[in-house]
């Protein structure tokens, strides 16, 4: 009974990084790290008279989305005004985008294909709005509930957001995180947001059970916690059901360092943002010719990078969709190919040991000092067996947090395996010297064998060669072997 | 009393012979404004006579160095919703009673450049929403021909300033009359142009799709001197007419008189309903004049009537949201935060910020707006809006422009007026169309009925200005009523 | 007669929270009796029907917004004359609590 259906739509904001101006004022969107107020005009201030003037490129990128999530276009691009109260909120209401009477978002009815434990599904787009950045509110205990008044930084009022909004079609958190995912590498792949930089992707999730109330899920950060907040609130919801009780219709905040969600409001009636289209703002067509001259200039999409991948490289789909997923992983991983020919062991190091230090370190991209010079650099010392395998291991986690180059670093802790043949044989012949009982058994007990390998290697300290020091060894036992 | 009521154009003339003479102008309207602004009350803020003097040299300075300054030294009064840098920009209300704009309108950059100056800044109603300039938070302003009269509104201190000779040119704005309006009770011309020639940016804003700042002056000629400064494109204004170049008005209205083409003019029947009967006899003297030269047709076109309501649907609307921003976190009329919620807060700051007529115009904008209210009001006020652009884009296809009376009353008395809402409203009759249209009008004097003056209306098609000046000029000519001084 | 009054009173206070606006009670009074003859003014638009195929009209000029280049330009007005009537605090921008209580 408690197991009827979850219903999960997302509401997606996010911040278009790569434009170099706000939406509807010339102020830079460089705020990040800025003292508070520098980065502001009388525009996105909302001081009395001031009119907004739409930035062309903004536009362009709310098409190129529009396009890549298979969406139906507006012929016009409407403003409307929505109106709400908050001291964040310059003008006390924001200009957005609305379906209504005169109004229309900048898109509908689009689609993303996702695949999630190896069967694909279809999430609705419901709509695709551009609308404009409040500023921030601080507090100044660093509480909200303790401090005695709010602070606001203006710097970032203005800046352009589109929000996508799903229909409730995700019924997991899983897929939840599977559709986040694919969203992201595709925004990261049209080149139109940085989703590291702080603030740049928040999320608000719709979940309800059953018959139950639908809860909103505020302003949640990262698909990991979107993933961590659906999954707690499904476990309170249910529990609530559980327990006979009725899950209520309101609005919830999600506090990612407790993990838990808190009721903000309880929501008795629809919001009333009496909106309408903004009469600062004539409508501005959608032309044919500019979807066509955005569409020229559309990158490559996450769906065919990955069978591109698989065609150009001999990748697996596996292998190929998990380093598309992070648009940064498969560039990585194209300049990698170019230097670098097994291009199998390059997506097995990237998606493996190199992913888990950079989860480990929490990096972000752009922390990552690895450069595509180094790890070919580092796969070509293992072909050439100058170092092993376990040895790659040791090095990875330098090469991506310090940049360090793996034949300084070796050199440094002299970690080159020992090829040496003469060399090696002293010592082979050394062990077999001291462990005269232990090689006698060798001559019949092939197992034997290994033990005076690994007597080599202890002495090397790991770094005789393997196939190596097992040739020296079965030389000098049939040495012995006559011997006898 | 020299130079006071000195037209514009022949005083820029003046100045680029003899620049200094400047001074002597600017300390004529100091004297005036000395001895007749406590009792018209045309500003709320005045710029003091050094800061003006100072700025006064520089523009002598640049007509020395050989610099053509179409509005050379020229004082204007600007209406105190016209953002100016430096300069206290009230709105006439306490919720901006110290707010200081950190830039400049780009009307006020315009004059500024063409060598004009700003003298102060003129009463009006609050935030525009009046026709008497009796909702001024701080004073009401007097008619300069009957101090007991209102000099009509909102523009009511630019009027009053320009009338009483305290300047000579003024900036109005005009959302359903506000120019036009207090240019017909105080005998003087005023042009709301149309929407989109002038740049609202820096305007602030009572309601944006109807909202135009437009010139006012003793004569149509100066009129069309301040036009061509503030008609130019804008970037920072959207709603601003794409145009390529600017137009000299002045030069075409002298050359449109020469030519003296015959004008096709329309009388629609129901704008001359409820015209108070003396206003109507002096206002059908001057059309009659005007027809014998001119091709003159009464039409009808019934959706008229209902132009009005729908006007104050859609200004109210608009207000409503455009009022929003004063909370009195970034600026403005301002509370104690510490402690108190934001809903309290923003609470107090409007309500005592705002007066009545103000706050109910926002509180029935919100109305209007809401969910289940919206399509009832909103909505069908923007459809007789579309009706009534219809009709005229008809009309104007077969007139050059339209005969109306600017004002269907003469000037009432202070208090008279300002205890029946729709009483008030109905005053706005004949002005609302053009701004609900778009379209440009004009209002000049033609006459006195009781002493008091009597305005008639020009409205032509979107960007007809020089048309309407022409048919502006022509009452000029049979009136002979231009640059009219009051019994101050 | 009685009902109506109550409801004039819930409509008011439903538009004091809208707009964020009080009215004193001496204001009520006054707008309660201009209200009903302002919305009766504005009624008079029903008697024109629905209108079911006249399309409003929002923007009386019939051009599009111009696009403005993507180019950032930093505001040369200082902040001390862009923000000289804000209450700041160490930059930022002093506003009330945003919970109650």
């Amino acid at each position: 009974m408690a197991e009827s259906g979850v219903k999960i739509g997302l509401e997606i904001h996010v911040q278009l990084t790569a434009l170099k101006s706000k939406l509807f004022c010339s102020c830079p969107t460089d705020y990040r790290g800025k003292p508070p107020n520098t980065n502001i005009c009388p525009v996105c201030l909302g001081l009395p008279g001031v009119l907004p003037v739409v930035n062309r490129k903004a536009i362009e990128y709310a098409i190129m989305v529009a396009l890549a999530l298979n969406c139906k276009l507006s012929n016009k691009v409407v403003f409307v005004r929505k109106h709400y109260f908050y001291p964040d909120l310059p003008k006390n209401y924001q200009i957005s985008q609305y379906d209504g009477i005169g109004s229309t978002p900048l898109c509908r009815d689009g689609y993303l294909q996702i695949r999630v434990n190896g069967k694909n599904k279809v999430v609705r787009i419901r709509r695709i709005n551009i609308e404009e950045d409040p500023g921030r509110l601080t507090y100044p205990t660093g509480d909200i509930a303790t401090s005695r008044y709010s602070l606001v930084d203006y710097n970032r009022s203005g800046i352009a957001l589109l929000e996508i909004v799903t229909e409730p079609d995700i019924h997991t958190p899983q897929e939840a995180r599977a559709f986040l995912t694919k969203l992201v590498s595709i925004l990261e792949h049209l080149g139109i947001t940085d989703i590291s930089l702080e603030g740049a992707f928040r999320v608000d999730a719709n979940i309800s059970i059953g018959g139950g109330g639908r809860v909103e899920v505020k302003n949640i950060g990262s698909i990991k916690d979107v993933e961590r907040a659906l999954s707690y609130e499904i476990l309170r919801q249910r529990s609530i059901v559980a327990k006979g009780g009725v899950v209520k219709r309101e609005t919830r905040h999600w506090d990612s360092s407790k993990r838990i969600t808190v009721s903000l409001r309880v929501k008795e009636t629809e919001e009333d943002y009496r909106y309408f289209p903004d009469p600062d703002l004539p409508p501005i067509t959608i032309s044919d010719e500019l979807v066509k001259q955005v569409m020229e200039r559309m990158p490559e999409l996450p769906d065919h990078r990955i069978k591109r991948f698989m065609k150009q490289y001999g990748l697996d789909e596996y292998r190929a969709t998990v380093l598309v997923m992070e648009k940064w992983l498969a560039d990585l991983f194209e300049s990698v190919a170019k230097l670098y020919s097994n291009y199998k062991r390059i997506a097995d190091l990237l998606i493996t040991d190199f992913m888990r230090w950079v989860n480990e370190f929490r990096l972000t991209p752009r922390d990552v000092k690895a450069t595509p010079q180094v790890l070919a650099k580092l796969l070509r010392l293992l072909d050439q067996g100058v170092i092993s395998i376990k040895i790659v291991k040791e090095i990875l986690p330098e090469i991506i947090s310090k940049g360090v180059d793996p034949e300084d670093y070796i050199k440094k802790k002299r970690l080159t395996r020992i090829a040496d043949e003469e060399y090696l044989r002293n010592i082979v012949r050394e062990i077999i010297h001291k462990n005269r009982k232990a090689a006698l058994d060798a001559l019949t007990n092939p197992r034997a064998i290994n033990y005076l390998i690994g007597m080599v290697m202890k002495q090397t300290r790991g770094r005789a060669d393997p196939s190596i020091t097992a040739k020296l060894v079965r030389e000098e036992l049939a040495r012995l072997k006559e011997e006898k | 009393m020299k130079y006071i009521y000195e037209p514009a154009y022949k005083l820029v003339d003046l100045f680029h012979q003899e620049p200094d003479k400047i001074f002597d102008y600017i300390d004529a309207v100091f004297n005036r404004i000395k001895s007749v602004e406590s009792k018209v009350k045309s500003y709320i803020t005045l710029r003091s006579y050094d800061s003006v003097l100072k700025e006064a040299e520089e523009v002598v300075l640049r007509i020395k160095k050989g610099e053509h300054l179409p509005l050379a030294g020229i004082l204007i009064a600007v209406k105190d919703n016209i953002s100016t840098r430096g300069l206290r920009t009230t709105c006439a209300s306490r919720i901006l009673e110290n707010y200081v704009p950190p830039y400049d309108a780009t009307v006020i950059k315009m004059i500024k450049e063409a060598g004009g100056i700003v003298v102060g800044k003129t009463n009006m109603d609050e935030f525009a929403m009046g026709s008497t300039t009796e909702n001024s938070a701080f004073f009401p302003t007097h008619n300069p021909w009957d101090l007991t009269r209102v000099p009509g509104g909102s523009s009511g201190g630019s009027a009053a300033a320009i009338s009483a000779g305290e300047t000579t040119l003024a900036l109005g704005s005009d959302t359903g009359g506000s120019i036009r309006c207090p240019a017909a009770f105080t005998a003087t011309v005023g042009l709301k142009p149309t929407y989109g020639l002038v740049s609202r940016y820096g305007l602030i804003a009572y309601a944006s799709s109807l909202d135009q700042i437009g010139p006012m002056a003793r004569n149509v000629h100066d009129v069309a001197l301040l036009l061509s400064i503030i008609a130019t494109h804008d970037s920072l204004d959207s709603t601003s007419i794409p145009r390529i170049q600017r137009c000299n008005f002045l030069m075409e209205l002298l050359d449109t008189m020469k030519k003296r083409p015959r004008l096709k003019i329309a009388l629609v029947r129901e704008l001359w309903k409820g015209v108070e009967e003396d206003v109507g006899k002096v206002l059908h003297n001057v059309l009659d004049k005007l027809c014998s030269e001119h091709m003159c047709e009464e039409v009808s076109i019934p959706i008229v009537h209902y132009a009005l309501p729908a006007y104050y649907v859609i200004a109210m609307a608009e207000a409503s949201s455009n009022l929003a921003r004063y909370d009195g976190v970034r600026y403005g009329l301002s509370t104690t935060k510490e402690g108190r919620n934001w809903i309290e807060v923003f609470s107090e700051v409007r309500s005592k910020g705002f007066g009545f007529e103000v706050k109910k115009r926002i509180a029935l904008g919100a109305f209007i707006l809401s969910a289940g209210y919206q399509e009832q009001y909103y909505i069908r006020a923007l459809k007789v809006r579309r009706i009534l652009k219809v009709e005229f884009d008809k009309l104007f296809t077969k007139f050059d422009v339209i005969a109306l009376p600017t004002m269907p009353i003469k000037p009432p008395r202070l208090g008279e007026a300002i205890t029946d809402p729709i009483k008030l409203y109905s005053m706005d009759i004949d002005t609302v169309l053009a701004n609900m249209i778009g379209s440009p009008a004009v209002s000049v004097p033609a006459g006195f009925a009781n002493a008091l003056p009597v305005a008639v209306q020009f409205m032509g098609k979107p960007l007809s200005e020089t048309t309407l000046l022409y048919a502006a000029s022509l009452i000029e000519e049979i009136t002979k009523l231009h640059d009219l001084k009051p019994p101050l | 007669m009685a009902s109506t009054t109550e409801a004039d009173v819930d409509v008011i206070e439903h538009l004091e929270r809208l707009a964020l606006i009080k009215f004193s009670q001496e204001e009520r009074d006054r707008l309660k009796k201009e209200l009903r003859k302002i919305i009766e003014f504005f009624d008079q638009l029903r008697e024109l029907g629905e209108l079911k195929n006249i399309e409003p009209l929002f923007h009386v000029l019939d051009i599009e917004s111009p696009l403005r280049d993507d180019e950032p330009r930093r505001c040369e007005i200082p902040q001390n004359e862009l923000l000289s009537g804000a209450e700041i605090e160490q930059g930022y921008v002093k506003a009330p609590r945003t919970i109650s209580g």
